[in-house]
């Protein structure tokens, strides 16, 4: 069993939903983000084009910020391909961020509230306990509604139905279909990470 | 009741959705005063109305209400049951300083004017939307300009010095050659919006209500603009190198910078 996601670049719209999901789901803190969306321009008017580019950690099998972590156990792979972390072992030394080619890891230097003036909000408050400052993070495959035997918040969310998540070991799941048929490819595939997130082209 | 209730659930279970036509087409065309005419070229009610607005304007006066100056009489001319065409103002103006047109867009983020002042979505726009905040021109006007990704300009608008914005440069080829674009409802000023929504530049503040919108009501949202640089880059970047330098030495943290 190893998870992973497909997101089909003709589909998206570039909507920012899933960024939107992320941080509702995660109550990610401000000035972080673990789901972005890249926006890539090409040609000449009038024949310009803009390609949205949806990237969240791409849970490596091969993760770099696994190797550069100093601490055992703070970030790890987990069984199900899900590049996992635990917030308590973390010590904060940054090494995982230059270490990702994809710049998918955000520090949380403080947690603040969105309006100083006023605290946190009820749904702020619910977030505190999820982060901690002075952490590393990023995206966890939204792996608790997996485990409820949901999908992650921005596949379910996702408007353009872009997003498409499922066993890449097993050749009949869905993912495995797309990747075949619609030759799905890696992001820079040439640093041998091998992400667990695929892209159909545009 | 309207036209609907005739049609209940099991008509719906029968006919399936409403796609056959189940209307005569003329009922589209529900012109309670003309109920043979589809598109009425001479528009009588907009006379009759002028008509209603000068005898209550007649009996303001007898009232003692100042009486219409000349220069309000196109309240009234403009009720008349003809179309016509006017220029937009745009259209009159031949200073050539003004060569740019000025457009709003909407961006997928703010494509309603009311989540604004929604922090999260207002965070995402500020840093990671490379055009949504800024100025966006195409290539080769910000080239004719001088001015080039970064810069902060000036974008003043026909109606005088005081209808300007400022903001950001983004040059891309998804905007015409003489279009200055700049998205959504931002840099609002009122006291009673979430702060976040006052940054950005103000599309309004370049727009003036003129005598074309009269019978409309609607601001006209197309204005000829000039832009100019305020600031270049490197210029700002210096500018919050020093601020920063200034704020350590204050502070006193590890020494003088220089």
């Amino acid at each position: 069993m190893r998870y992973g996601l497909v997101i089909d670049l003709k589909k998206c719209v570039g909507c920012y939903a899933c960024v939107m999901a992320c941080k509702a789901e995660n109550f990610v803190p401000r000035n972080i983000f673990w789901n972005k969306v890249f926006v890539k321009e090409e040609g000449k008017y009038p024949d310009a084009r803009i390609t949205y580019i949806p990237t969240n950690c791409m849970h490596c099998k091969n993760p770099p910020c696994v190797k550069a972590c100093p601490v055992p156990g703070a970030t790890f792979k987990r069984a199900d391909g899900i590049v996992d972390m635990n917030y308590d072992k973390c010590i904060g030394c940054r090494r995982c961020e230059p270490a990702c080619p994809y710049g998918v890891r955000s520090f949380v230097s403080a947690i603040e509230p969105y309006n100083p003036k006023f605290g946190f909000t009820p749904y702020e408050k619910m977030g505190l306990t999820k982060h901690k400052a002075k952490k590393s993070e990023k995206c966890l495959f939204c792996s608790h509604l997996l485990a409820e035997g949901k999908k992650p918040a921005c596949v379910t969310t996702c408007p353009g139905y872009a997003r498409y998540v499922g066993d890449l070991d097993d050749p009949k799941s869905e993912v495995s279909q797309l990747i075949a048929t619609r030759k799905g490819y890696q992001m820079q595939k040439e640093k041998g990470t091998d992400p667990s997130v695929y892209y159909l082209a545009p | 009741k309207g036209n609907g209730d005739a049609f209940g659930l099991d008509w719906f279970k029968t006919n399936g959705q409403n796609l056959k036509a189940a209307y005569p087409i003329s009922q589209f065309y529900g012109y309670t005063q003309f109920p043979n005419v589809r598109h009425p070229f001479y528009w009588e009610q907009l006379v009759y109305r002028r008509d209603v607005i000068k005898a209550e304007l007649v009996k303001l006066q007898a009232k003692g209400a100042k009486p219409l100056q000349p220069s309000n009489d196109w309240e009234l001319a403009a009720y008349h049951g003809f179309p016509e065409w006017r220029p937009h103002p745009e259209h009159k103006e031949s200073r050539t300083e003004y060569d740019l047109y000025a457009m709003n867009y909407k961006g997928m983020e703010h494509f309603y004017g009311t989540n604004i002042d929604n922090v999260w979505l207002m965070e995402w726009a500020k840093f990671y939307n490379p055009y949504i905040m800024k100025i966006v021109m195409h290539p080769d006007a910000a080239k004719a300009k001088g001015v080039k990704d970064g810069d902060m300009v000036v974008v003043e608008s026909m109606f005088g010095p005081t209808y300007k914005v400022e903001g950001e440069v983004k040059t891309s080829n998804t905007t015409h050659r003489q279009v200055v674009a700049i998205a959504g409802a931002y840099g609002q000023i009122s006291a009673n919006v979430n702060p976040v929504a006052k940054d950005g530049a103000n599309f309004c503040a370049l727009l003036k209500l003129t005598s074309e919108m009269s019978v409309s009501g609607n601001i006209d949202k197309d204005v000829k603009v000039k832009v100019y640089k305020k600031m270049a880059k490197a210029e700002i970047n210096e500018k919050a190198v020093k601020t920063a330098k200034a704020e350590v030495n204050r502070q006193g943290i590890g020494g003088e910078v220089r």
